[in-house]
């Protein structure tokens, strides 16, 4: 697998930066956390289906914490002037579509660990064994939407407006992963096996998988000069 | 003829194409008047739904004919990146702004169908829902463009989205059957297959129509966009 | 019946409004390219 070795390199080196600076990860983290916070007072969280409405809850927060990271993590590479470089060198360009995807996968999933946990108990939630189920999903469903939104990110810094077109682009494109995201994650705070939430799971895995081979085939067009 | 058609269209882009284009428009107007006659008077009153049930003779035609729009979308798109030639990124652009309109029309009278037969104008019913869906990525296309002022790279942008968008469409499409069909009260949705042939004929001129229609508006925003970048050449210069 | 009516009213004004503001484009754009 020639692609992944560069693929690391890229994404440590992400990593790196963020472990000194710790830019993407606060903002995110604390992002997604006031999103919980700001949603618990809003929407109802006692009373029948409150699982239902947390799932949803937890879904939007990941879904803005990935976005502000995509287009930080994208927007300090531009910043930077890295991208030149990489595009000046014959390497192929799939390792660095891989190595961003994978460093955001970390930033994200770090601040989902933390979203996690204090989302449970500020929402008096009791998924049991469910939550087995809650972190396979929360897993692969970013990695599904990091898929997508590595992509279209990798575009919007390149536009006039930067970053702020990101959700534009993602959000409509993302709506069947958060459809079964959300419920999938339902049906794991209800404390149920992974027998309901079957379909969801597989829809999950077949939209990561066919948009992971478009991206793929697509990235390298779109970080041409 | 000393020139080739492309030459003359340089010159003039509206020329060779004008002929072409009066000639959809003449077959539109004719379709669809034998449309209008066949869809509110000739076929039968549906037993069931009503006068209401007439809606479907324009609002599915107007469907279909978005989806057709959206997959010429994509086949641009992917000849965009392919080949590299700028026309194709004319042909998407065009066909996706054509495709927005056949659209809205869609998610219009969708909803003007289901108020009179199920008393509400949105039920999320997942063929409409996809619609919507559908919408809002095409408009998310046609606003990245104005966000990329490099031709080039606008054209680029645009077909990843263009391919995205459409790749998108079944599984836009699953999601929302399977996540309705949890809902109580879901009805499964009543199959074509019992209406009678005058009902399915009118369907088919319905179809017939509208395809023309798209070739004459696919057609005329096309020619403009021919027109906008010879403007944009000149003004180069 | 009153859904009906407003039906095949709307659609083919949205139609007939994007041809014409095709039309009214095309012209402003022959315009430009004559005085450029």
């Amino acid at each position: 697998m020639s692609m992944l070795a560069p693929a690391m390199l890229i994404a440590r080196k992400d990593l790196k930066v963020e472990a000194r600076t710790k830019d993407v990860l606060t903002s995110v983290g604390l992002f997604g956390l006031l999103v919980v916070v700001a949603a618990s007072f809003s929407f109802p969280t006692t009373g029948e289906g409150r699982q239902g409405v947390a799932a949803g809850m937890l879904w939007m927060a990941f879904l803005f914490a990935a976005l502000l990271g995509l287009g930080r993590s994208f927007a300090l590479e531009k910043e930077e002037g890295c991208m030149e470089g990489l595009m000046a060198s014959p390497a192929p360009r799939e390792p660095i579509f891989l190595g961003k995807l994978f460093a955001n996968l970390i930033f994200t999933g770090l601040a989902e660990i933390a979203i996690i946990p204090i989302s449970i108990m500020l929402l008096q939630l009791e998924p049991g064994n469910g939550i087995w189920l809650l972190l396979g999903v929360t897993a692969l469903g970013t990695l599904g939407l990091l898929t997508v939104g590595s992509l279209f990110a990798a575009m919007a810094v390149n536009t006039r407006t930067r970053e702020a077109i990101l959700p534009i682009l993602v959000i409509p494109v993302a709506i069947p992963l958060l459809i079964a995201s959300v419920k999938a994650t339902e049906v794991a705070l209800l404390g149920k096996g992974i027998g309901d939430a079957m379909q969801w799971i597989l829809l999950l895995a077949f939209y990561t998988g066919t948009f992971l081979f478009v991206a793929l085939f697509t990235f390298p067009y779109v970080l041409e000069e | 003829m000393s020139q080739t058609i492309e030459q003359v269209e340089m010159q003039d882009p509206g020329v060779q194409g004008w002929r072409t284009q009066k000639l959809w428009g003449v077959l539109t107007l004719v379709s669809m008047a034998v449309l209008m006659y066949m869809a509110l008077v000739w076929a039968p009153e549906d037993s069931v739904q009503g006068a209401p049930q007439r809606i479907f003779y324009i609002h599915v035609p107007s469907a279909w004919i978005a989806f057709l729009a959206f997959f010429v979308v994509f086949v641009c798109s992917i000849a965009v990146l392919v080949t590299g030639d700028r026309k194709w990124d004319d042909r998407a652009v065009s066909s996706a702004e054509v495709g927005v309109v056949f659209t809205t029309a869609v998610l219009i009278s969708g909803p003007l169908w289901a108020k009179p037969i199920w008393g509400v104008y949105w039920s999320w019913d997942p063929r409409l829902t996809s619609s919507f869906i559908l919408w809002l990525i095409y408009l998310s296309y046609l606003a990245l463009r104005s966000y990329v002022p490099d031709p080039a790279r606008r054209a680029r942008f645009s077909a990843v989205l263009g391919i995205v968008g459409f790749v998108d469409v079944p599984i836009i499409y699953f999601s929302v059957r399977w996540w309705r069909a949890l809902h109580p009260g879901y009805v499964i949705q009543p199959g074509k297959v019992d209406m009678p042939g005058s009902m399915v004929l009118t369907l088919m001129v319905g179809l017939l129509a509208f395809t023309f229609l798209y070739l004459f508006l696919l057609g005329l925003r096309l020619q403009n966009q021919r027109l906008q970048n010879a403007n944009e050449r000149k003004g180069l210069e | 019946m009153n859904f009906l009516i407003i039906t095949y009213i709307a659609l083919p004004v949205i139609y007939i409004s994007y041809a014409v503001y095709l039309l009214n484009r095309r012209k402003q754009l022959q315009r430009e390219q004559r005085e450029g």
